[in-house]
């Protein structure tokens, strides 16, 4: 199984800038970046990274996206004060390499890349999906909107007609975004190229939280009507179509882990894991222990000071930074991998023991902290 | 004329210097004062060039807000280090850092002194981007409270700023469908 990252999960995993004060916590935050975020850090735990794909074509779009929103942002914000412009090109500045730092992490650390030819990808867009899309998307529709006379005033008795007109009606349609844009198209290019790079032998996922690849919800009402909602269903005639003659099948981050899940208990993924585990116990203090329990699945961190107190609780994305800044630290234990690079931050920082849930095969064993795994104590 | 590249030239030495016996001399660390101040007065300055493209203005603040940034924080460490005795691995550091400002002074050089932007700003903000990884790395960064403190960045500039960023994204992803209201912020 490959999973091909779509630039609205790049980009929504990497939007998460939180900063604390006086006690009160500012966080912008995308929206789906817990479910995007999550899908990538959780790939990269159970050792999945190899099989998470982001293209070039992907990792410059997302780039893109977040350039040009900051650029846009910067000019609805522009004001003839200079100190205000000055706070807001910091502002900007410190977003913008938040969200990159993230963006470079994700590639560089949870996802691999395979070699995209260009001119293919372009004959395989213009000569097979384009035409195909703009055959099966004519006749699809965006939401469901009955049409009730304006003299119904009243908001409940409009909910109610609506609800009656759309259970009696005989077939709800198609439901699908719409002709997809350019980028969308070379994205599922390159998704089909994959698949057969791989001659069929591998199933393709592609991760998305844009409505061109995943199954669409029925929605009621057009989404610039306030009194719209959707109705819990989900329609994936067009994903599917998709699927089917192109090979790769687009998801939500969240579903596709469930299925990721799924396929690496039948292959016995997880019952690899749990021989290693039983490999060699360590006797650690009751408060390691105690902390690596309570943080399994949480994707979180804690720093301890050498009394095994704790300093700070935080999410793993965050660890590394926070460990360059932090002093008397004894012990950190955290839901992830522990990295070359954490490995040489912990180092520096005189730090004794390095608890987390995996360990990555190509660290270099250093002298002078313990390296342990949840499984280990 | 003020040349950066004289300037880091200077603190390159000093930075060897110090590997060489061994030891930080504070009394030499003022050498990087005129890089720390012309950066924070070339900041206001970008801010000012009203002419610039908005492209090339964000990639000339992005570069000399990096320059400054970690050549402040790279003083106040080179000056902990002398006092603590760690002395040969932060001038180590430091040195290392280097090579990250020096590809930036083409291109800064010739803007500040005589007003000459490169057309190819993409250079600018991927020198910048490597000079502020491999900072933050070594850690000479600042804390994004002082930031916004020193640069005197209010609440409400930031609320506005989140809402408009918000949308922006929607919009340029396309899925504002989706993510109707797509990014939160807690307070």
């Amino acid at each position: 199984m490959k999973v091909l990252i779509e630039t609205s999960t790049l980009v929504s995993a990497s939007i998460c800038w939180e900063y604390k004060e006086k006690g009160k916590l500012f966080s912008l935050k995308h929206r789906f970046f817990e479910k995007c975020s999550g899908f990538l850090e959780r790939c990269k735990q159970k050792g999945l990274a190899e099989n998470v794909i982001i293209t070039i074509t992907v990792e410059y779009e997302a780039r893109n996206v977040l350039n040009k929103a900051v650029k846009k942002t910067i000019r609805e914000n522009a004001t003839p004060d200079l100190l205000a412009r000055f706070g807001l090109m910091v502002l900007q500045h410190i977003v913008t390499n938040e969200a990159l730092d993230r963006l470079d992490y994700y590639v560089e650390e949870c996802s691999t890349r395979l070699p995209i030819n260009t001119r293919e990808r372009e004959r395989i867009k213009k000569n097979e999906i384009e035409p195909f899309l703009d055959q099966i998307t004519k006749n699809t529709l965006r939401y469901i909107q009955p049409s009730i006379p304006s003299f119904i005033k009243p908001k409940s008795l409009r909910d109610e007609l609506t609800r009656k007109m759309v259970e009696s009606l005989p077939s709800k349609g198609v439901i699908y975004k719409g002709m997809p844009g350019d980028r969308d198209l070379d994205i599922m290019a390159e998704a089909t190229m994959i698949y057969r790079m791989f001659q069929g032998r591998e199933k393709i996922y592609v991760s998305s939280v844009d409505n061109h690849f995943k199954p669409n919800p029925v929605q009621i009402g057009s989404y610039l009507d306030p009194s719209m909602r959707f109705t819990g269903e989900l329609d994936s005639t067009i994903r599917d179509k998709l699927a089917e003659k192109f090979g790769f099948i687009g998801d939500d981050p969240l579903r596709i882990f469930e299925l990721i899940k799924g396929e690496s208990k039948k292959k016995g993924f997880v019952e690899e894991i749990k021989v290693k585990k039983q490999r060699r116990q360590i006797q650690v203090p009751k408060q390691i222990a105690e902390t690596a329990k309570e943080l399994e699945g949480t994707t979180e961190a804690v720093l301890l000071n050498e009394k095994m107190e704790q300093i700070e609780r935080i999410p793993v994305s965050e660890l590394a930074q926070k460990l360059q800044g932090t002093k008397d630290v004894d012990t950190v234990i955290f839901d992830g991998v522990i990295t070359q690079r954490l490995v040489d931050i912990a180092a520096e920082k005189k730090v004794k023991n390095l608890v987390a849930a995996l360990l990555s095969e190509t660290i270099k064993q250093p002298l002078q902290i313990n390296l342990l795994t949840f499984a280990e104590i | 004329m003020r040349s950066y590249k004289q300037e880091l030239t200077n603190i390159e030495k000093m930075l060897h210097d110090f590997l060489e016996c061994g030891m930080i001399d504070t009394k030499r660390l003022s050498i990087m004062d005129n890089i720390i101040e012309w950066s924070e007065k070339d900041q206001i300055r970008v801010v000012n060039s009203s002419y610039l493209p908005l492209n090339a203005q964000t990639s000339f603040f992005g570069a000399i807000r990096n320059i400054h940034i970690s050549m402040k924080s790279m003083k106040e460490k080179l000056r902990l280090a002398s006092i603590e005795h760690e002395n040969p691995t932060t001038a180590q550091l430091a040195l290392e850092l280097m090579p990250s400002f020096f590809n930036l002074v083409p291109y800064l050089d010739p803007f500040f002194n005589e007003n000459v932007y490169h057309k190819k700003v993409e250079n600018v903000s991927k020198f910048s981007r490597i000079l502020f990884r491999k900072a933050k790395y070594f850690g000479f960064s600042e804390d994004v409270m002082s930031q916004l403190s020193a640069a005197g960045v209010t609440k409400s500039q930031i609320k506005s700023f989140i809402e408009s960023f918000s949308k922006n994204v929607a919009l340029e992803l396309d899925i504002e469908e989706e993510a109707s209201s797509s990014l939160e912020s807690t307070d």
